[in-house]
C-alpha cells in the first residue's frame, strides 16, 4: 500500500508544478496583460501535453520535476524578488516573447550558421579522409605525421582566427578557415589510426582478391574507415559548434554566434538568452540527425564487435 | 602466410639500423646558408637567433635523435622553417607587416618577454582554477550518476540536451553577470570541462562489465570503498583519454573571453590585444606560444597517465 501511494505522488508532483505555474503566469495576466504572456503559457502548456503523451515511460515525471521547478525558481525569481538589475536576468516569459517577435533573424542566422557549419564540415572530411587515407597507407608517413598532427590537433583552432581574419579575404571566408582547419585534425588522425590498424587478414584477403590500388582505397579502406568517421564526427559536434560560434562572434555579421555577441554589445540579455535557447535546440537537432544518419548509413556494421 | 611470417622471422634477426641523419642535416644546413646568404628585404631584426636555434636543432639532431620517425619529423620542420623563410625574408612584397619572417618572430620572444611571460602566467592561473575543480566535480558526479540506474535514467536525457551545447556561448554573459573577469573566465572553464568530461563519467561507468558490477556487489563494500577503490581506478582511463579535449576547449573559452571581458594579460589577450594593432608578428608567435604551452600540458597529461595507470597493460 506504501508503495502505491509514493508512486502515486511521483505520478502527481509535475501536474501540480504545471498548474502552480499556470497560476503564477496567470497573475502576471492581470497585471500585464494577455498578449506578452501568452508564448510561454502555450510553451508550458506544451510541455505539459508532451508529458503526458510520454506518461507510459517511467522516468518522465522526474524530468518533468526538475524542468518545472527550473522554470519556476526562474520564473519566480525574476519577476518578483530581482526588482534592481531586471535587464540583466530577464524572465523566462519575457525571453519566449522573443521567439515569437524576432523569428525572421533568428531562422535567417541559423540558415547562415548552418551554411558555414556543413561546408566546415564538408571540407574537413574530404580533406582529411583523403590525407588520412593516403598517410595512413604509408609507414614512414605516418610515423612522421601522427606525432605532429597530435600536437597540432589540441591547438584549438579559435587561436589562429585573428590572423586568418587579417590574411584571408573576408571574414566568412576565415570562419570557414577555422572551423575546417578545427575539424580536419581530429578525422585525419582517427582516418590514419584506422587505416593503419587494418585487420592483418582482412588486409590478405584484399591481396588475394589482386584488387588495385584505386580500389583497395576506395572500396575497401573507406568504408573500413565510416564507423570510426561517424563516431569522430558526432564527438566533434560540440567542438564544430564551439568554432562556429567563436568565428561568428570574432566579426561575421549573420548567423547565430553573431546574434548573440550583437546583443550583449547592446545589453539586450533577454535576446541574448534567446540566443541560447536557440544554439541548444540547434544542437540537439543536429546531434539527433547525426544519430539517425549513422543509424541509416551503418547498417551493415556489427553493432557488438564495433561497438559504435 | 607461412612465407610471410617466415620473412619476418628472418628479419628480427637483423642488426638494427640507425637511420641516417643526412637527409635532415643537409636540410638544416640549406636553410642556414639560405638564411644568411640569400639578400631579402631589409629588416632591422638580425638573423642570428634564428640561426643558432636551427644550428641547435640540427645539433640536437646528430646527438640526440635516434628514430627514423623523429628524423622524419626534423625534416619536415626544418622544410617548413625553410619555406617560411624563403616566402617572407626573401622576397620582396608590399604586404610585409602580414607576413612576418621567423627572424622577427623569434625575436619578439626576446623583446617583448616580460609581457609574454605575464601571459603564461595568468594563462596558468585561470586554468588551474577552473580546470582542477572542473575534473574533480565531473568525475564524482558522473560516478554517481552512472552507478545508480535511476539518476542515469533521470538525467540523462537532460544531460544529452545540455552537454553539446558549447560553452563559449554563455561566455559573454557569464562575463556580464559575475563580479570579476576573473571570476568570470573561471567560471567558464569550470563549466567547459564540468561538460566535456561528465557525460562522458556516466557512460563510462555504466557501460561496465556486468560480469564486475556483480563481483563488486558480492563483495559487500561500503560507497566509500566502492568509489574509491572499485569505481574511480576503473574511470581512470577514461578521463586521461578526456584531459586532452577538455584542456582545448577550456583554452578555446578563456580565449573567448578574453575578447569580451576586460582582460589585462593572458596568451589570449596577447594575440589579440596585438591583433587589434595590427602587429603581426606578435601574433604569429603568440599562436606558436600556445601551441607549444598546449603541446607541453599534453606531454605532462600523458606522463601523469603513465605513472597513474601504470597497471593497465
Amino acid at each position: 500500500m506504501k508503495i502505491k501511494i509514493s508512486s502515486i505522488l511521483y505520478r502527481t508532483i509535475p501536474h501540480i508544478l504545471f498548474v502552480s505555474l499556470l497560476v503564477l503566469s496567470l497573475l502576471q495576466v492581470h497585471t500585464k496583460g494577455l498578449k506578452p504572456m501568452l508564448p510561454f503559457i502555450v510553451l508550458v502548456a506544451g510541455l505539459e501535453v508532451l508529458s503526458i503523451l510520454l506518461y507510459k515511460k517511467w522516468e518522465i515525471p522526474a524530468i518533468m520535476d526538475i524542468i518545472f521547478t527550473f522554470i519556476t525558481a526562474w520564473f519566480v525569481y525574476a519577476n518578483y524578488l530581482n526588482t534592481r538589475v531586471a535587464f540583466l536576468f530577464p524572465a523566462p516569459n519575457v525571453v519566449v516573447e522573443i521567439f515569437w517577435g524576432d523569428v525572421l533573424l533568428i531562422i535567417k542566422s541559423i540558415v547562415s550558421s548552418f551554411k558555414l557549419l556543413v561546408l566546415g564540415f564538408f571540407i574537413a572530411i574530404v580533406l582529411g579522409v583523403g590525407f588520412g587515407l593516403i598517410c595512413g597507407n604509408v609507414k614512414r608517413l605516418r610515423n612522421m605525421l601522427l606525432p605532429v598532427a597530435e600536437i597540432l590537433s589540441a591547438i584549438p583552432a579559435l587561436v589562429y582566427a585573428p590572423y586568418a581574419i587579417a590574411v584571408l579575404p573576408s571574414f566568412w571566408a576565415a570562419g570557414l578557415f577555422v572551423i575546417s582547419s578545427g575539424l580536419f585534425w581530429p578525422i585525419f588522425i582517427n582516418t590514419m589510426k584506422t587505416v593503419s590498424n587494418l585487420d592483418k587478414e582482412l588486409y590478405d584477403y584484399t591481396r588475394t582478391l589482386k584488387l588495385s590500388k584505386w580500389d583497395l582505397l576506395y572500396r575497401v579502406m573507406l568504408p573500413y574507415c565510416t564507423p570510426g568517421l561517424f563516431n569522430t564526427l558526432t564527438m566533434q559536434i560540440s567542438s564544430a559548434f564551439m568554432l562556429l560560434i567563436g568565428a561568428e562572434m570574432m566579426g561575421m555579421t549573420s548567423g547565430v554566434g553573431w546574434y548573440v555577441k550583437y546583443y550583449v554589445d547592446f545589453s539586450v540579455y533577454k535576446k541574448v538568452l534567446a540566443g541560447f535557447i536557440t544554439i541548444g535546440i540547434l544542437v540537439s537537432i543536429v546531434n539527433a540527425c547525426m544519430t539517425l544518419v549513422k543509424r541509416r548509413a551503418l547498417v551493415w556494421v556489427d553493432t557488438k564487435r564495433q561497438n559504435i | 602466410m607461412g612465407g610471410y611470417q617466415t620473412t619476418e622471422y628472418i628479419r628480427s634477426f637483423r642488426p638494427v639500423r640507425v637511420p641516417s641523419a643526412t637527409v635532415p642535416f643537409a636540410v638544416c644546413i640549406a636553410v642556414i646558408l639560405i638564411t644568411l646568404l640569400v639578400p631579402g628585404r631589409a629588416e632591422n631584426e638580425s638573423s642570428i637567433p634564428f640561426v643558432i636555434l636551427l644550428a641547435g636543432m640540427g645539433a640536437s639532431l646528430i646527438f640526440f635523435v635516434k628514430k627514423q620517425s623523429s628524423r622524419d619529423i626534423y625534416t619536415l620542420l626544418f622544410v617548413l622553417l625553410g619555406a617560411w623563410e624563403l616566402a617572407t625574408a626573401k622576397t620582396t612584397g608590399n604586404l610585409s607587416y602580414l607576413t612576418p619572417t621567423p627572424e622577427m618572430v623569434l625575436y619578439t620572444y626576446i623583446s617583448d618577454h616580460e609581457m609574454i611571460l605575464k601571459g603564461i602566467g595568468t594563462t596558468c592561473r585561470f586554468l588551474a582554477c577552473g580546470f582542477i575543480p572542473g575534473i574533480v566535480i565531473a568525475v564524482f558526479l558522473g560516478i554517481l550518476t552512472g552507478w545508480s540506474m535511476r539518476a542515469q535514467k533521470i538525467l540523462l536525457p537532460i544531460v544529452k540536451v545540455l552537454t553539446p551545447i558549447p560553452p563559449l556561448i554563455y561566455t559573454p554573459y557569464l562575463v556580464v553577470i559575475l563580479p570579476s573577469f576573473f571570476a568570470a573566465s573561471v567560471g567558464i572553464i569550470f563549466l567547459s570541462v564540468f561538460w566535456c568530461l561528465y557525460i562522458n563519467m556516466i557512460f563510462v561507468i555504466s557501460g561496465m562489465d556486468p560480469k564486475l558490477v556483480d563481483m563488486t556487489r558480492v563483495m559487500n563494500v561500503g560507497p566509500v570503498t566502492r568509489f574509491f577503490r572499485i569505481l574511480l581506478p576503473y574511470a581512470l582511463p577514461g578521463i586521461f583519454d578526456r584531459l586532452p579535449l577538455a584542456l582545448t576547449a577550456a583554452f578555446m573559452v578563456l580565449f573567448n573571453a578574453e575578447m569580451i571581458g576586460n582582460a589585462m594579460s593572458g596568451m589570449g589577450y596577447y594575440i589579440q590585444f596585438n591583433a587589434r594593432f595590427a602587429e603581426y608578428t606578435k601574433v604569429v608567435s603568440g599562436i606558436i606560444l600556445a601551441g607549444v604551452f598546449i603541446g607541453l600540458v599534453n606531454s605532462l597529461f600523458r606522463k601523469a597517465k603513465r605513472a597513474v595507470i601504470g597497471w593497465k597493460n
